[in-house]
């Protein structure tokens, strides 16, 4: 999309603010992207080239299941709010009119959200609400229904439960 | 609102009118009727064959919301020819249908679609309705999506053509009309499409 399509999609940017951070691609999905995974388009569909860990989680995207699919993905768990936390990273996922999880946004270490938008690119932008409330009812993101955290990747609090992705602790 | 339905009717496109018999495999034309609540849904019925004896016509129905219901005219039952028929027979018995189904009246003939026209207009409205989508299951439902699917393998070339230039998430409509995965276990999607596309070529398709 253009940046024009992209502000007709989602109005409130105009107003919010956001910036383009990557090429649109149909590879990964908002749901992977949230994990840093640009590999894999998470999906419950049953059809070989979409991901999904089906051993482990239902086949739907409910937000109970996709609360799970975090957890076990990536080791995030519920928190309250979308508050920048230093040491922390956190997901906010969006819920439709019928109750299923449309989208999930990365917050970075700016405390800017990271989105990808469909298969279109990625944007940062500073508000959530953003993108709630801006579609026709079949395509509209609703709003955000739940947070997740986990101690950021980069930080010493993460070497007990992810030591082999950790660099050397920091000095205090 | 008559309770009957009323044929012949007038077609909006002047290329053919329901009289008209079509000349080609994959020529459609839709008919829209109108319940007598005012609820309108479109009807469809595909030239499958033309044989110089006889043609044989397939009827879809697009009051099944988000799918393509399709089923071949000798397949119907109660009073419905169970043979080919020539379109004539065809048009007599869907006349016949419409009357015995008493509330529906037909209100016009929408147009005559050629199968690429139809697959264009379809995927240019599931582009412009479901870019900014992540869940593929709701891409997928989208009705255009569904109709697509609901074309089989006329669309093959079509959408192998597309899944070419776009590498977009049109691996289920393929796993749909051909009842088959030509990925393997374990593939993410970019690899996904390669297998498809490898698939495509090997069978004519590309």
């Amino acid at each position: 999309m253009s940046a024009q399509d992209i502000e007709h999609e989602f109005p409130k940017l105009v107003v919010d603010g956001w910036k383009e951070s990557s090429k649109d691609t149909p590879d990964y999905n908002c749901f992977a992207f949230a994990l840093h995974d640009e590999s894999d388009w998470y999906s419950p569909l049953p059809l070989r080239g979409y991901y999904w860990p089906a051993d482990k989680i239902p086949r739907n995207t409910t937000l109970p299941t996709m609360i799970e699919l975090y957890r076990y993905e990536g080791g995030f768990e519920p928190c309250e709010n979308g508050e920048y936390e230093e040491g922390f990273e956190k997901i906010a996922l969006y819920v439709n009119e019928r109750k299923n999880v449309t989208h999930a946004a990365r917050q970075l270490s700016s405390a800017m959200w990271t989105s990808k938008l469909g298969v279109k690119e990625d944007i940062e932008h500073p508000l959530l609400s953003s993108l709630e409330d801006a579609g026709l009812k079949d395509d509209d993101y609703g709003k955000v229904a739940q947070f997740l955290r986990r101690p950021r990747p980069s930080t010493p609090a993460l070497a007990f439960s992810f030591p082999l992705a950790l660099p050397a602790p920091r000095d205090s | 609102m008559p309770l009957t339905s009323r044929f012949p009717i007038e077609a909006q496109s002047p290329r053919i009118s329901f009289e008209d018999e079509p000349e080609n495999v994959g020529e459609k034309i839709i008919c829209r009727v109108q319940d007598k609540w005012g609820s309108q849904t479109d009807w469809t019925i595909e030239t499958v064959s033309i044989r110089k004896t006889s043609q044989k016509f397939s009827f879809h129905s697009s009051h099944l919301i988000g799918l393509y219901c399709s089923f071949p005219v000798e397949s119907l039952d109660w009073g419905w020819p169970s043979e080919e028929m020539d379109w004539t027979k065809f048009r007599d018995s869907l006349h016949e249908r419409l009357s015995f189904l008493g509330h529906y009246d037909v209100i016009n003939v929408v147009e005559n679609v050629s199968p690429e026209k139809e697959f264009n207009e379809l995927a240019s409205q599931w582009y412009q309705e479901t870019r900014k989508l992540s869940s593929a299951d709701q891409m997928v439902l989208h009705p255009a999506y569904q109709k697509i699917i609901g074309m089989g393998k006329d669309a093959l070339p079509l959408i192998f053509k597309e899944l070419k230039r776009t590498r977009g998430h049109w691996i289920w409509a393929l796993a749909m009309i051909t009842r088959d995965d030509k990925a393997q276990p374990g593939m993410n999607f970019r690899e996904a499409v390669d297998a498809w596309l490898a698939w495509g070529e090997n069978n004519g398709y590309i």
